[in-house]
């Protein structure tokens, strides 16, 4: 009988212990992060033009990050190619995850306000040299309120709003950029004021990001922004967004394509597509989704992310268009027209 | 309708009276401890599957299936914590006859899961 009760509370102990041997195992953090394939999004989710019927061809790509994995979760990911795995750099470390999330969304908001510009000026410039007589007036009124802080060491919080560099104003994002990067390179001293009216002295070599802060007054088509599907974040929607809305203002009717596609839009002069992160997820998630076409950065046309694409032969299934600025996209997109529709 | 409103004044006045309640020997000490206990077994039985279901959220096809299992999990984890609930009151549902016994045992559990959420949203609040 005391023998029986021994073994007993002996199995008890060897259970109890598997317990939490196993449960630490499934909550122990380490040191890598992942990306693994997301979902498309319908662009014309977010925008939606007045009186102007809004194109839902378009579809923007997202993936699914793992801030910090698991230890089992990382024995996992061994097992499935689609999942990229990465050690957490010295960044990553020194940003939280609330960090994450408001960055997410100082990107994404960026993002926005970058392709509706992009867009309106861009099919107002193609409107008038191609003579598209039968499309509404296209115009927009914004001001640019200054660099909206991403990423700072030390200095600045993410959120800062700096609406001057060394008592000098800016009416562009590109000239503001560029102003600070030669006094980066000239060593000279570097005196921010915040929209606040607070003002920092940079006294030490330091690493920033910024992103453009826009105010839209008004635009024609009046256009409406779903603000409440900005819980996601990034900046990597920026170029089909603004496609999206180039194909609705310019009334190009692209029946029932479905096009996907990924990478930012920088305000320079000829809107250049930046490149993103986790491409090869991204692909997958587009094959996963039945899209017709995958627009990406050209970037991505050699880096080892598409031979990786192409050893895998991913591209035999979906049709992969490689474009460097907007101009570039804007005419594959009147060739995919040409070649289906008309 | 009629039930619960007849089954509320009985609760009510069993605590006024003695402090006892459902067959009269129970104690809400007991009623409390038994929650307790239920609510703790059950977390342990579910806290593994739900580990190892985040673990597996890796892979996307779990992850796309994420409500479902939040589903079944939760259900579950109710299920038990009734389960263990009646356990340590030692009573089985299917063995009590009065209708209104049940309904107040029912009752009473639920009240003590909505209380326990109700804490630990607050304290969940805080953290």
């Amino acid at each position: 009988m005391v023998n029986l009760h021994m073994k007993n509370k002996r199995l008890k102990f060897v259970l109890i212990f598997l317990y939490i041997a196993v449960a630490v195992l499934f909550v122990l953090p380490s040191n890598f992060q992942a990306i693994t394939p997301g979902n498309v999004t319908n662009v014309d989710t977010v925008f939606e033009l007045k009186d102007t019927e809004t194109s839902d061809n378009f579809f923007t790509v997202s993936v699914i990050s793992y801030f910090r994995v698991t230890h089992f979760q990382k024995f996992l990911a061994t097992f499935d190619k689609r999942i990229d795995l990465s050690k957490r750099t010295e960044y990553d470390e020194s940003l939280s995850f609330s960090d994450t999330v408001k960055q997410g969304k100082i990107s994404k908001e960026s993002s926005i306000n970058s392709s509706i510009i992009a867009a309106y000026e861009f099919s107002r410039k193609y409107q008038e040299e191609n003579h598209l007589t039968h499309i509404d007036p296209i115009s927009i009124d914004y001001v640019y309120q200054g660099f909206i802080t991403y990423y700072a060491t030390n200095y600045l919080n993410i959120g800062d709003i700096i609406v001057k560099i060394n008592n000098q104003s800016f009416s562009d994002y590109a000239t503001q950029l560029e102003y600070l990067r030669s006094l980066i390179q000239t060593k000279d001293t570097i005196l921010f004021t915040l929209d606040d009216g607070k003002m920092i002295e940079i006294k030490e070599s330091t690493s920033f990001i910024f992103y453009p802060k826009y105010l839209i007054e008004k635009t024609i088509p009046q256009l409406e922004v779903q603000k409440a599907l900005l819980a996601s974040g990034g900046p990597s929607g920026g170029m089909i967004q603004t496609l999206s809305l180039v194909a609705s203002l310019l009334k190009l009717n692209l029946q029932d394509l479905k096009i996907a596609g990924t990478g930012t839009i920088e305000m320079d002069a000829n809107y250049t597509i930046g490149q993103i992160g986790g491409i090869l997820q991204k692909t997958h998630t587009v094959i996963k989704n039945k899209m017709d076409y995958f627009i990406v950065p050209d970037y991505y046309r050699t880096s080892l992310d598409i031979e990786a694409i192409e050893m895998r032969k991913l591209s035999d299934k979906i049709k992969i268009i490689y474009v460097t600025n907007l101009e570039e996209a804007m005419e594959r997109l009147v060739d995919i027209y040409e070649e289906h529709i008309l | 309708m009629k039930n619960i409103f007849y089954s509320l004044r009985n609760l009510s006045n069993r605590y006024k009276k003695n402090n006892r309640i459902i067959d009269g020997n129970t104690t809400v000490k007991d009623v409390v401890y038994s929650v307790v206990l239920g609510l703790l077994k059950s977390i342990l039985w579910i806290l593994l599957p739900s580990l190892l279901l985040y673990n597996l959220s890796i892979y996307p096809f779990i992850y796309q299936l994420m409500p479902i299992w939040i589903y079944i999990i939760v259900n579950v984890f109710i299920y038990l914590s009734i389960y263990y609930y009646y356990k340590h009151l030692k009573l089985r549902v299917n063995e009590i006859k009065d209708l209104n016994t049940k309904l107040l045992l029912n009752m009473e559990f639920m009240f003590s899961l909505f209380v326990t959420t109700i804490i630990l949203i607050i304290f969940l609040s805080f953290v």
